[in-house]
This record gives C-alpha cells, structure tokens and sequence, in this order.
C-alpha cells in the first residue's frame, strides 16, 4: 500500500516537472514533495534526526522567512567531503583531513546555496489527494524557491556501515591517495592546471569500465580532452536541431576552443554497443535508447555483414569494432571546421582499437588527400566507410610489447 | 664512468659463471635482470621526457599504453584474465570531459570499477528529450544492463560549458556556437536558480557564481537522472543509489554527497 502511494506520488511529482517546462526542475521537484509533506507530515523531520545518527543543527540561511513553508526535497542529501570540510580555508598544500572526522557543513551551503535536502529516510507522507492539492499554488510557491525556513541540520559523515558504503570508501581512499601521491607532489602541474587547460589531443572512447583512455595511454590531468559514449560513436554533423548534440558540443569546444591537434577514436574488443548493433534486428533499433543511440553504427553493421559473410559472431563483432572507428572518423569529416583544420594539416585523426583479450593496441591514421602530381604513399588506402564520406588511411600499426 | 662499466663486466661474469654451472638458476636470473633491466628503462623514459604538457605528446600516449602494459595489465593477470569475459562495475559516474578531471585519476579507479561516460560539463538530459540518446543509451546500459549499484555524477570546479552557462543571455534564441550553447540548455534549471540569486542584488563575483551553479547543475542532472523511469524504480526499490560529487581542482578537495528518494 505504502509503496504503491508512493510510486504514486513521485510519478505525478516527474509529471509536476515535466509540465513546468522552463521551470527550475531542482526547484519544482523539492517544493512539489516540500508541500506534500507539510499537508500530511509534520513530524517527519525528527524522525530523520533520529535516524541519521549524530547531528549538528545549524541555521543555513539567516534570513529565512518566517512561517515560510518548509521545503523537503524529494532528494535527500548526506554530505561527506573527500577532503576537507571546509573548502575555502584549504590550503593547497594543507595536509589531508581525517575522514573519520564529521563533515559539519554542507558543500552547498558552503556555496551560499539556499537549499535545503531532507535527510535520508526522513518520511515525507502524502496521498495523491494531497500533491494535487498542492497544485494550485504551484506556480506561486516557485518564487520562493529555495527558501529555507527551519534551521538546518547537517548530517554527520559516514552513518552506515554497510558493505555499500565500503565500495564508496574505497572511492574516498582513491582520492586520498591521488591528493597525496599526486596533487600534492606534483604542484607544478596542478598550479598551472588551476589557470586552463590546454590538451593537444582530444579522446573520444568507450564508457566501457575496462577501457579508460587515461589508464591505456598513462595520461596526466591536462593531457587530454576525453569523450566518453557508449561505443565511441561520433555522430555525422546534424544540420539542423539534431539530437546528438552532446558529441558534437564536446567536439566544438575541444576542436575551435581548445584547438587541439589530435582526435583519436578508440574502439575495443567485447563492446557491449556493437554486439546490440550487430545482433539487432533492423526492426528493433527504435524500441530503446541503445537502439537509436546505435543507429549511427549503422553503415559499420552493413560493411560487416558483406565483408565478414559467414564468420562466427565474434568476429563480426571484432570486425565491426574497428569498421565502427572507420565510420566515426569518416563522420568527424562531416563537421566542417573539422574537415577545414584536417585539410589544412592542423589537425590529425587518429583510429585506435584496443584489444583487452590480446592485450594489444592498433592505431591507423586517416590521410589527407593528395595533391595532383605527388606520388601516393604506398602505406595509403582509400575505401568508403560511409555513403558521403571516403578515407584515406595508413595502413594500421600494432603497438606490441 | 669507466668505472661503473667495469664493474657491470664483472657482475655479468659471475653471473655467467653460476649459471654456468647451475643450468636452472637461468630462470631466476632472467627474471630479475629484466625487472632491473625494466625499471632502469622506466627511469631513464622519466628522466628524457618533459614533465610539462607539450607537444610530441602523440608519441608519448603511444609510450603510454606499452607502459600500462608492463604496470598494469601483465601485473594483474587475475583480474585481467576476469575482464576478457566481461565487466561487474559498481558505480556508472558521469564526468565532464575536461582533461584535468578524469574520475579514473582522481578517484584511482581500477579496470572494471566504474562505467563511465563524459560529457561537456557532466549533464544528464532528462526522459522527455528521448530524442538524445547519447546519455540515455549509457544510463539505459548501465542500469539495466551491467547493472551497476551507485550512480555519481561529478562537476568541477572552472569548467567551461558551466562558465558559458552563467553568461548565456537568457532566452533570446541566438547562439553563437553551433552546438556548445543548445547542449547547455540542459543545465538551464540550474542556472535559474542562480539567476534568482542575482535578482535579489547579491553581486557576487562571476568565479563564485559558477562555483554555485556547478554544484546546482550536479543537483540538476541527478534529478534528470530520476526522469528515467528504469532508474526511478531502481532507486525506489534500492537496487540503486545516487551521489553528486564535486571535484575541485584548484583546492585539491572532493565532496561527495547522496541523493536520495525519499520514502513516503
């Protein structure tokens, strides 16, 4: 009962937002459950200061309204700082602070952030009835926004210990780690990455865990510029409102803001996106987002299906992988200030297929095109990996150890 | 210098010898000299290459997977061996592209830990756009897929997409990027919040106001995440939970806060 009200009421609060459009979605989504829980639960906050262990009362915003309603958001916030509590007293060289030490502040607070965050199981009770009857002052209770009435209590770190919570402290170590391997060591480079990076060489990889670019390549922060998707895929350049455009933002601001002189593509072995693309029927790429998303993969789909005729699937797949960096680096060419800078020998575009089974790496390099009267290397290949775009590779190099 | 050569001649020698006479001492041998043999190598790439990152560094990266190589993969047979087949990550993180924050880096991910996509500045559209699929597809993946436990979206301090957020004129349909300005749309929410900030007169310098509204557009994209309704239901039932981090690399410092569906 309880769990259906509740499924209940969120999905009419995602309705709530969904509607509001322009609206501040953080902003809608706490009044929304804020109002909810003050028509039908008063006491819900103590019970959250019961639960959550050792707590510091702290008033977040002195100039709080009052009788202003009390906003609780449908996001409950515990904050534990990976380093310090306080950031803007830190030092860089400071030494690190104890984690086991209670975080008395929240990070959005240190922010001047006027939000408040119920805390975790903190009840907030509501019958449909009564989001709907919240409704009508929806619009208005907007205004106040982020208001925070009530003083706020900030939660002490490290309440659970759960074996979650062992999977997060092992984040926490990692960084503890990177600071003081790191960033303490190397202050040199950090100070000079606190004014801007500058990458020479954009990456765009594979969200896959077993194959981050900064771990293959042993990169240093500031290195590279570095997209990562679910099977590397670029995207040809949309000529109208398309709907890949987080690719192709990533892509302007490294290219013509940045200015970097390399974009590599990297594909890999096992690649959980090109097995959808490959083992999908035509019919079936619309019906989720894995679907639509692999649908740029398609002229790789259909190389692969003539060249690699009666293969085993796994050579499909494996052949595919790498024809899906072709056609990536063929639709990098569709962007025309990509295609100006590459002509104009700015820029290098790089194919690269990692091979986590073999443990080995290829690289190949797209070719600019050759004038009239100069000899073509023998080293150089043209083939077509897309319709509207041919290539020019160098012949792919194994890097062996 | 002369020297040193020397007495590497007798070393060799007297290694020669025993070996000589004990065959199966070899492997041992072999085994350490190439360790030392490695690590003198390894000092000696260190040593020739310039710490500051300048060009070449093309050739360098190439360096750089032989290395991970040695250190990395020969070294972990075992969990390498487990990864050919596939991957178990715990946590799908989503981070911005910028190239002084890689969660591999600062958070010492291993292989396997983490799946993890990034973007211009850190931003998970929400459901109703299902006309972007770029983020969907990998939250699509991870949740139902690989099915990870924890989602941690991380922002940054100075980063550049949040910075030409803030300046954005609001709303007069004119951009002078071609892609940059209409992928910030997403993060728009978070900008207003900032913006309500301003009207009530609080000048506060730009550099502080970009501070807040990284923070804010964290919030933003992990309520976005709760639009997708796969998601909702992990959350619900607590296959999975959320966290916003925030990296700051001028200080040095990591926050990392839960976002929580609250029960009712």
């Amino acid at each position: 009962m309880f769990s259906e009200l509740r499924r209940k009421s969120l999905s009419r609060i995602l309705q709530l937002r969904i509607k509001s459009g322009k609206m501040s979605t953080a902003v809608t989504m706490h009044q929304a459950v804020g109002e909810a829980a003050l028509m039908s639960s008063s006491s819900s906050f103590c019970r959250g200061s019961a639960l959550s262990g050792q707590i510091q009362s702290q008033t977040m915003h002195s100039a709080a309204k009052p009788g202003a309603s009390l906003v609780k958001g449908v996001a409950a916030i515990r904050c534990s700082s990976f380093s310090s509590a306080d950031e803007h007293s830190v030092d860089r060289r400071s030494p690190l602070v104890n984690f086991s030490s209670s975080t008395r502040r929240n990070p959005l607070m240190d922010a001047g952030l006027k939000t408040t965050f119920s805390y975790k199981k903190e009840k907030i009770c509501a019958t449909n009835g009564a989001t709907e009857a919240s409704l009508p002052n929806f619009a208005g209770s907007l205004s106040h926004g982020y208001d925070v009435s009530e003083p706020t209590k900030v939660a002490a770190d490290n309440i659970e210990e759960t074996s979650e919570s062992s999977v997060l402290q092992r984040l926490k170590q990692g960084f503890v780690k990177f600071k003081e391997e790191r960033f303490l060591k190397e202050s040199e480079l950090f100070t000079q990455l606190a004014g801007g990076q500058s990458p020479k060489v954009m990456v765009i990889a594979c969200a896959d865990s077993r194959v981050c670019p900064t771990m293959l390549m042993g990169l240093n922060p500031g290195e590279v510029f570095t997209v990562r998707n679910v099977a590397n895929l670029v995207p040809p350049c949309e000529k109208e409102l398309g709907n890949n455009h987080g690719t192709s933002a990533a892509l302007e601001f490294a290219v013509n803001y940045l200015l970097v002189e390399h974009i590599i593509v990297i594909g890999h072995r096992n690649c959980g996106g090109i097995k959808a693309l490959m083992s999908r029927k035509p019919e079936e790429f619309e019906s989720d987002f894995i679907g639509s998303w692999m649908t740029c993969g398609i002229p790789a789909r259909e190389h692969t299906l003539v060249n690699m005729a009666g293969k085993t699937f796994s050579d499909q797949c494996k052949y595919c992988e790498q024809e899906a960096v072709n056609v990536s680096l063929a639709n990098l060419l569709t962007f025309p200030w990509i295609k100006e800078k590459f002509e104009a020998g700015k820029l290098g575009i790089h194919g690269w297929y990692y091979d986590f089974v073999e443990g080995e790496l290829t690289s190949w390099e797209v070719q600019r095109p050759v004038m009239a009267g100069t000899e073509e290397s023998a080293e150089s290949y043209t083939y077509e990996p897309t319709a509207v775009q041919s290539l020019r590779v160098r012949r792919k190099v194994k890097i062996q150890c | 210098m002369s020297g040193a050569f020397t007495d590497l001649r007798h070393l060799q020698a007297r290694i020669r010898n025993l070996i000589e006479m004990r065959p199966e001492l070899s492997v041992r041998a072999v085994a350490k000299l190439t360790e030392i043999a490695e690590e003198l190598e390894e000092s000696s790439r260190v040593e020739t290459t310039p710490a500051s990152i300048r060009s070449s560094d093309f050739d360098k990266i190439t360096d750089g997977f032989k290395s991970f190589k040695r250190r990395t993969y020969l070294k972990n047979p075992e969990l390498m061996n487990q990864l050919r087949t596939g991957q178990w990550p715990k946590f799908m993180i989503v981070a911005c592209a910028d190239s002084r924050v890689c969660p591999t880096t600062i958070l010492g991910l291993q292989p396997g830990d983490a799946f993890v996509i990034r973007n211009v500045a850190n931003l998970v559209p929400p459901f109703e756009k299902a006309g972007n699929p770029s983020v969907g597809s990998a939250v699509e993946y991870a949740v139902l897929h690989l099915k990870v436990s924890h989602i941690l979206v991380i922002g940054h301090r100075a980063c550049g997409g949040i910075g030409a957020l803030v300046k954005m004129t609001p709303d007069d349909g004119k951009y002078s990027t071609q892609f940059i300005e209409r992928w910030m749309e997403i993060g728009k929410p978070a900008r207003e919040s900032i913006h309500i900030k301003q009207l009530r007169g609080k000048n506060e310098k730009v550099d502080d106001i970009c501070k807040t509204c990284e923070k804010e557009s964290v919030n933003n994209s992990l309520a976005n995440l709760l639009t997708y309704p796969f998601l909702v239901d992990a959350v619900m039932s607590d296959r999975i939970s959320l966290h916003g981090g925030y990296y700051d690399h001028i200080a040095g410092t990591f926050q990392k806060w839960d976002y929580d569906v609250v029960e009712f």
